[in-house]
């Protein structure tokens, strides 16, 4: 079996309504590796991580997406899903009538290793317990009046419960506090142990992106890939900001 | 300080001096008040119609009898049809020379600005004094497209005659609701306008209605038809001078805007406080078609209107943006019906009304999505704006929903302005009342920046005078 | 013979072709079956005793023809007095279970005395296919500082009809919250009329149901403030499937007077059938200034964001359908004790397990 996660073949995204958003995009996770999205607010990072999962306000344009060899562009949603693929809302919805509870077990039931009711319990309990989440917030609807923060912590809690192949992370650290960033990190550091699974974060966050293991870091401007290299282009942004790269765009544009 | 505030002579009573102003009867020819088959005749044969339309006012007459006053709304119980005259004729004739029109009919549209708006924004206008029109003029280039804009009276013996034959009283029956009959039974005057497939008409086209007489009524029939493609903006505006007596306004609008066309209805409602306006509008839009009213209501003594939308093909859409501000003596009734008949059609309801002074306002609606309107979207939007302890706000509206994969959104909010924003603007040296006046501008600014400059103006204008009655 | 009523009437009226401004039912006169309900649960300081003639409370809202088809026909009648002072967070819990053919109409008196605090359950439940009627008024009457939970579970036979109305009286400080959950029979009304009096009294009104196969649901609150400070919150959360109906009044009526009061009314209706009707009428009066009323509602079926939110955890539409339902039923059952959330269980499987969802 190939070491390839996912693969992105020259893909270009565009909103229903047509409106260019995703340049011709490559990028390759291999299983075991750690990547990285950067870019400017508007590049497009969210549309791509939210596009990997079929969102219904995009529609690829071009190109073919491959996930563990085999090319899921045409699959719908709740199938990418199944197959392993989780993103993390960078705005998660509220959903009044469900309550968190029936929908993680729902989920779960739906996902590759759906767990007895005992094994289910017992997993969930354990990672409430280390995120720091009240047992309460289980019988609340589902994300509706939820602080941010609280968002973001069911948002991880659910990518620790259905333990997929690919997890992407969008911002899932934004509006944290101090607390919650160590819990959150040591949740990608648990999820990271497994070598057979991958990671993309979207992430500003220089804090934790200095902290975790990294293998790429690709740079999304105006849509386009600009540039890949290792975690240097980290600190490289971090002292010197996107500029250099808006101008690389400015000339390909032009 | 911003100007509108400057003004400083304290009124107690509402000043409507720009409307409230009477003519003197001249050689008028008036029929007795009342409602009788003979009267429906007798106004029949003055207008010299077609057969087709003195049966229809006498089959409209017996449904008339036939009808009770509704069992819900505002009391009308004080209104009483024997009091009413319901044919008022001018001393003149139709002109389209404000120079034909008499001197004291003149004077009355001059101050009302009607003249100088036409030469300054507008592509046609129509004017009504009580029961017929006095003037009717389209510019050369409006009419050179093809656009029709005359006296629905006149264009029923013309070329346009079977068309409207089609189309009157088609959309709102004589059957739907006892005024509505009564309309049928006693209308005259009133305007015709078709524009015909892809013209887009660039300038407004105005109709304004004045009626002088006490206790007469007014029942102009407006009936506007839009071809394919068709692009308009129809303005209205309506004022009388206050009389003791009761005075009646049953006009009926009805609109059809065709496949991919787009009709802008704007409308300010200033009938003087002694008014009934009891007045039936209703647009129907197919495929891809936009109707979009504007309606602001300030005067009359009771008011029931509800400006009904059928969206009747695929993707039509509706927009209604209303104000109604209900002052003393006031009983204010209106809303809007929206009927959702075809998949994928919007609509957007946004109202504000403010009561004042004893005034009852009250906000009246549906929605009706109907078993095939699959993919409708609606949402209604009103808010309530309570200026002292004596006045009075109801909200009622009602959503009837037949089909599943729909949106149906409802928000509504009830309340007094803020304390806090109103000691926000004192503390920047505002008195209380410019504050709050201020603060009521707000308030009405997203419905009033709907309308044409000359009609915000005189809505702010409105607004200010209803203020300087001082807040309780 | 039967009485023909005009039930769940909307305080002010609207047009009468959209059929809202009242719900026209028919009820049987003839002798009530004999039930006797089971009592269970806290009842150290809650005396329960018949209701004598002489002690009956001034009737509020309500129309009067339900009021004296309720008062001539009512068999069952029981005066429900919690002491004062005394604090009964346990339930007391009244079970009436009916059977085929069955008719029941009840009158209960609900007094809270000064500074009580009482959990209240009253349920009422059929065999499935169960044909029957009941219809009952709870009046409820809250003195100073009294605070109470009232939970009505309606589980008639689905060939039945249910005719469920509380009214409440609240003095000073007092607080309720009443939940009605009309589940069962083929005709479902439920009304609670809520008369505000005292200052900084307060009312919580929810209902919840789940309309199914050709069920006819129809509810009416509302909440009228008189009292300074008074709030009143009404919610409606429901679940319409297959060729259910309907109807859901619900009215903040602010009296002149009830200065700095504020009223809250939200609906939630999730449409699951392309056969269902539903129709919802907020209506906010209000005859004073110093007031906030607010209303909201969504009306429809699973929005495209939320549902893309489902499918990326891999719940397709007709599982997120179900976990909807289990939502609601889960919640439900968690209010209730242990024997009532059987009977909740009992009704998803008998009523629900063949919903086409
Ligand atoms: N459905 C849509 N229709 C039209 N334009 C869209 C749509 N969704 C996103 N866009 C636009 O595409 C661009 C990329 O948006 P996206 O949310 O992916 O940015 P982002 O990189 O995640 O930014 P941020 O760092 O602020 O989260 C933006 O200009 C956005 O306005
Ligand atoms: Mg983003």
């Amino acid at each position: 079996m190939s070491e390839k996660l996912l693969e992105v073949n020259n893909y270009s995204v565009a909103s229903t309504d047509d409106i260019a958003i995703l340049k011709n995009l490559n990028l390759t996770i291999n299983k075991g590796e750690t990547h990285v999205l950067m870019g400017p607010n508007g590049a497009g990072k969210s549309t791509f991580g939210s596009s990997l999962l079929a969102n219904p306000a995009y529609k690829t344009t071009h190109g073919h997406i491959l996930f563990e060899d085999e090319d899921i562009t045409a699959l719908a949603t709740d199938k990418r899903a199944k197959k392993g693929i989780f993103l993390s809302f960078q705005n998660p919805v509220e959903i009044p009538g469900i309550s968190l509870y029936s929908f993680l077990r729902s989920a779960v039931k739906n996902s590759a290793v759906p767990l007895t009711n005992k094994q289910f319990r017992e997993k969930l309990n354990s990672i409430l317990t280390i995120l720091d989440l009240k047992k309460e917030y289980l019988e609340r609807d589902l994300n509706v009046g939820f602080s941010g923060g609280e968002r973001k912590k069911v948002e991880m809690l659910q990518l620790l419960m259905l333990s997929p192949q690919l997890a992407i992370l969008d911002e899932t650290d934004s509006g944290l506090d101090v607390d919650a960033v160590n819990i959150m990190l040591k949740g990608i550091n648990e999820f990271q142990q497994d070598k057979e699974k991958g990671m993309l974060i979207i992430s500003h966050n220089m804090h934790i992106l200095n902290k975790l293991n990294i293998d790429k870091v690709h740079i999304l401007v105006k849509g386009n890939i600009i540039a890949e290299g290792g975690s240097e282009l980290i600190n490289e942004i971090n002292e010197h900001g996107f500029s250099r790269f808006e101008i690389q765009v400015g000339d390909k544009n032009a | 300080m911003p100007e509108v505030l400057t003004k400083t002579a304290p009124i107690t009573e509402i000043n409507r001096s720009l409307y409230d102003f009477t003519k003197a009867e001249k050689d008028v020819e008036k029929l007795s008040s009342g409602l009788t088959e003979e009267i429906v005749r007798q106004i029949s044969a003055k207008k010299n119609e077609p057969a087709w339309m003195l049966e229809h006012r006498l089959k409209s007459l017996q449904t008339y009898n036939e009808l009770h006053i509704p069992n819900w709304g505002p009391d009308i119980s004080e209104l009483n049809i024997d009091n009413i005259v319901t044919y008022v004729r001018p001393n003149t004739k139709l002109s389209a020379n404000w120079d034909e029109v008499p001197e004291d009919i003149k004077d009355t549209f001059d101050r009302l600005g009607i003249p100088e708006a036409e030469k300054k924004a507008l592509g046609g206008v129509g004017a009504q004094y009580d029961s017929e029109l006095v003037y009717h003029n389209l510019q050369k280039s409006v009419a050179k497209k093809g656009v029709i804009y005359s006296g629905i009276e006149e264009a029923l013996s013309g070329p346009f005659a079977e068309m409207i034959r089609k189309h009157f009283m088609r959309l709102v029956p004589a059957s739907d609701h006892k005024f509505a009959a009564l309309h049928g039974a006693v209308w005259s005057g009133g305007s015709f306008v078709y524009v015909p497939p892809y013209v887009k008409v660039e300038i407004p086209l105005q109709s304004y209605f004045r009626l002088n007489s006490p206790g007469a009524g007014q029942f102009e029939h407006t009936l506007i038809i839009l071809d394919k493609g068709a692009d308009l903006h129809f303005i209205e505006g309506c004022s009388a001078p206050k009389y003791n007596v009761a005075n009646l306004h049953a006009g009926c609008v009805e609109l059809f805007v065709g496949e991919n066309a787009h009709l802008r209805y704007s409308t300010i409602e200033n009938w003087s406080k002694n008014m009934y306006n009891l007045n039936t509008k209703r647009a129907k839009v197919e495929k891809n078609g936009i109707m979009e009213w504007v309606s602001g209501s300030f005067g009359s003594h009771t008011s029931y209107l509800y400006p009904m939308t059928i969206l009747n093909g695929e993707y039509a859409k509706s927009e209604f943006t209303g104000i109604t501000f209900a002052g003393e003596g006031q009983n204010l009734d209106t809303g809007t019906k929206i009927l959702h008949n075809a998949p994928h059609t919007s609509s957007v309801v946004n109202t504000k009304s403010l009561s004042k002074s004893g005034g009852i306002s009250t906000f009246r609606s549906a929605v009706t999505i109907t078993e095939n309107a699959h993919k409708s979207k609606a949402s209604v939007s009103c808010q309530s704006l309570m200026l002292d302890d004596k006045s009075r706000s109801d909200t009622i509206p009602v959503m009837d929903v037949r089909c599943d994969d729909v949106n149906v959104g409802h928000e509504a909010s009830i309340g007094r302005i803020d304390d806090d924003a109103v000691f926000y603007l004192m503390s920047r040296g505002l008195s209380e009342n410019e504050a709050k006046t201020l603060i009521v501008n707000g308030f009405a600014n997203p419905i009033s920046k709907e309308l044409p400059l000359e009609y915000a103006v005189e809505m702010n204008n409105l607004i200010r005078l209803e203020m300087e009655g001082g807040i309780g | 013979m039967n009485t023909l009523l005009h039930a769940n009437e909307l305080p002010v009226l609207t047009w009468n072709r959209f059929n809202v401004n009242y719900k026209q039912i028919e009820l049987s006169n003839t002798a009530d079956s004999k039930i006797e309900p089971n009592i269970t649960g806290s009842t150290n300081n809650i005396n329960i005793k018949d209701i004598a003639v002489s002690d009956e409370l001034p009737v509020i809202g309500s129309n009067n023809k339900v009021i004296n088809y309720i008062m001539a026909n009512a068999s069952l009648r029981k005066k429900i007095v919690v002491n004062k002072n005394s604090h009964n967070d346990l339930p007391l819990i009244i079970d009436l279970t009916m059977h085929n053919d069955d008719k029941l109409t009840a009158l209960f008196d609900i007094i809270l005395e000064e500074n009580s605090i009482a959990n209240i359950i009253i349920s009422v439940s059929a065999a499935v296919k169960a044909h029957g009627q009941y219809a009952d008024l709870i009046r409820i009457k809250a003195a100073a500082h009294a605070k109470a939970n009232i939970t009505f579970l309606q589980l008639s036979g689905q060939s039945s009809i249910a005719f469920n109305n509380i009214t409440a009286q609240l003095d000073n400080e007092a607080h309720i919250k009443i939940h009605q959950i009309p589940l069962g029979g083929k005709t479902a009304l439920a009304s609670v009329t809520a008369n505000l009096t005292g200052y900084k009294s307060s009312v919580e009104i929810y209902a919840d149901y789940i309309g199914q196969s050709e069920q006819d649901i129809d509810l009416n609150y509302v909440a009228c403030h008189y009292g300074s400070k008074s709030t009143s919150d009404i919610k409606m959360t429901g679940i319409l499937l297959d060729s259910s109906k309907k109807t859901a009044r619900g009215t903040i009526d602010f009296h002149r007077g009830c200065k700095g009061a504020s009223g809250n009314e939200s609906e939630y209706v999730l449409l699951l059938s392309d056969k269902v009707k539903n129709k919802s009428v907020p209506l906010i009066l209000c005859d004073e200034d110093d007031v906030a009323g607010n209303h909201g509602a969504a009306i429809g079926t699973l929005d495209e964001e939320p549902l893309f939110y489902l499918k990326s955890r891999g719940i397709n539409e007709k599982a997120a359908r179900q976990i909807f339902l289990e939502s609601t039923l889960s919640r439900l059952k968690n209010i209730l004790p242990a024997n009532l959330a059987a009977k909740i269980d009992n009704y998803s499987k008998d009523v629900l397990c063949n919903e086409s969802i």
